[in-house]
């Protein structure tokens, strides 16, 4: 097995930046260029109540994936877990131009998380060009925005969960490299907001890929030509938005997959090179339909992924209705996955990786940027007889502050 | 009534009335191009959906600072929302890139100079009495 030793993300002199920009509390002009900082706060305690017990993929079990792009997981050891969903993020801009608004502007965003250990991630870096108030060009490291909540995955305080719907939101790329374009426009009574983009993205050391080969595996993804974008129409309380994307995917297994029978890391399952050669395509589709009417609260998400080169069909959805009494807001999710193999091995189509999570949420806001939430979470294992990794039924109480500032 | 049951209808009126609300009117530069706009519109605007006057006009919306009354008046009866909803909502779109927030004002008589000054400026104020350097293009109280 080859060292395992987590490769670094942090680029010192980006997070140095960053964080230089983002301590400059309200914007301040300087010349000719306005600087403004910002940054949120999630600190977050899990507590597994129950569930399956077992080893299953080096992690003591029960166990709730609640950030799969980050390899956070709760799982069955004893007291409160603060890793999981506890991160804490800078960001920074500098507008250049007249009065700060429009025009060039360049903005990062850095971020730390207990999912990590607490290293610091350079997850956004970019450049952006406001042509007219209808156009907006920008290019550089960005959050891929394959679902509703993508782009602020991070930021606590603007979900109504603690932790996303892990059904939806799991993934094994979050970000990527490259040029987007978008257009806010107003259709009839609809405004609508369109993002096109293209680019690619390398993830050493994927969190996703943890959850399914192993707590201290290493495997790196690759995913090429990315192309695709997003649209968004809104009227009054209700929006809609829409997803298409399509890329390459290879991934590379640097430390081998968790062996079950042998209860370690299997050196035969290493890759030396990326696989499957050459790069299999894939389909993202998403739809969400989101309404805001009076007090009730519904989101809903749903996500086909086509993966012919892999020959696997992945579906996942979520249903969430909350009401707002004041400063409360309690919400109930349901959420499920489940995936097809399409012709591997002969396996069943239907006999693969499914499971449902049932969710409650109780949120009260404490001003105007800060939010406590209680969040129960019950995961109800359902996957075919012969998947692996099979991790059971999990039941967690999570409670979070979350800040924004 | 009894004296003190008259005192005690007065207190109950006192603590069951609601707290007065300022007269809240949208402002715009007066050569936006607009006399009316729709509360469809003004949402539009101030929650950066879509920033142009039907005019075609680009317009630039101006806030007061956080936590003021007016503000949070200004919201609750625009969009019926906290001020910590707005905030969230405002988190997703800042952090994300998708666009900016209304530039900020450092109170009331700084937004009339802001509007008054700036082509394509729209803000909000308690009605202006008298003469005024700004138009009024929307009227909250009829908004919901």
């Amino acid at each position: 097995m080859t060292d395992t030793k987590p490769p670094s993300r942090v680029r010192p002199w980006a997070v140095a930046a960053v964080a230089a920009v983002a301590t400059i509390c309200n914007a301040q002009a300087a010349g000719g260029i306005d600087f403004s900082g910002s940054g949120f706060l999630t600190l977050a305690a899990g507590k597994m109540l129950g569930g399956d017990r077992g080893n299953v993929n080096d992690f003591p079990c029960p166990c709730l994936a609640v950030d799969y792009g980050q390899g956070g997981v709760y799982d069955g050891r004893g007291g409160l877990q603060w890793g999981p969903d506890s991160k804490l993020g800078v960001q920074g801009s500098a507008t250049f131009g007249a009065g700060g608004n429009g025009g060039l502007s360049l903005t990062g965003q850095a971020v730390a998380r207990g999912a990590r250990g607490g290293r610091v991630n350079l997850e956004w870096l970019y450049g952006s060009y406001e042509i007219n108030e209808k156009f907006t060009l920008q290019a550089g490291r960005k959050r891929l925005p394959l679902f509703y909540y993508s782009d602020v995955q991070d930021i606590g305080f603007a979900l109504p969960w603690v932790h996303l719907p892990p059904a939806v939101y799991g993934w094994e790329a979050v970000n990527y490299n490259g040029v987007n374009l978008l257009w806010h426009d107003q259709w009839g009574h609809w405004s609508s907001t369109l993002n096109l983009l293209a680019g690619s993205e390398s993830r050493r050391e994927s969190g996703y890929w943890k959850i399914y080969n192993g707590r201290r595996n290493r495997t790196d993804v690759r995913w090429g030509n990315i192309a695709g974008g997003d649209l968004t129409l809104q009227r009054d309380w209700f929006e809609a938005r829409f997803v298409f994307m399509q890329s390459t995917t290879q991934t590379k297994n640097v430390s081998g997959a968790w062996d079950a029978a042998t209860q370690s890391y299997d050196p035969a399952t290493i890759d030396d090179a990326w696989t499957p050669s050459p790069a299999a395509r894939q389909r993202i589709h998403g739809a969400a339909f989101n309404a805001d009417y009076r007090n009730w609260l519904v989101r809903s998400e749903f996500v086909f992924i086509d993966r012919p080169g892999n020959n696997w069909k992945d579906f996942s959805q979520n249903l969430s209705l909350g009401y707002r009494y004041g400063k409360w807001q309690p919400m109930a999710t349901w959420s499920s996955y489940h995936a097809n193999a399409v012709t591997r091995q002969g396996a069943q189509s239907d006999a693969q990786e499914a499971w449902t999570v049932t969710s409650l949420v109780l949120r009260r806001d404490l001003g105007a940027s800060s939010a406590l939430k209680l969040q129960y979470d019950n995961l109800k294992e359902q996957g075919g007889p012969n998947w692996q990794p099979r991790y059971g039924n999990a039941r967690l109480l999570t409670l979070s502050y979350e800040l924004v500032f | 009534m009894t004296p003190r049951r008259r005192l005690l209808s007065l207190l109950a009126g006192l603590l069951l009335a609601e707290p007065a609300r300022a007269d809240l009117v949208v402002i715009a530069h007066p050569r936006a191009g607009v006399d009316q706009l729709t509360r469809e519109q003004v949402v539009n605007i101030f929650l950066g959906r879509f920033r142009q006057f039907p005019s075609g006009i680009a317009a630039e919306p101006i806030d007061l600072p956080p936590d003021t009354a007016e503000k949070a008046a200004f919201y609750q009866k625009l969009v019926g929302k906290e001020l910590a909803e707005i905030n969230a909502y405002w988190a997703r779109l800042v952090f994300s890139g998708r666009t900016q927030p209304p530039r900020q004002a450092s109170g009331a008589t700084h937004m009339v100079e802001l509007v008054a000054g700036t082509p394509g400026a729209i803000g909000y104020v308690e009605r202006p009495k008298g003469e005024s350097k700004v138009k009024i293009v929307f009227e909250l109280e009829a908004a919901r």
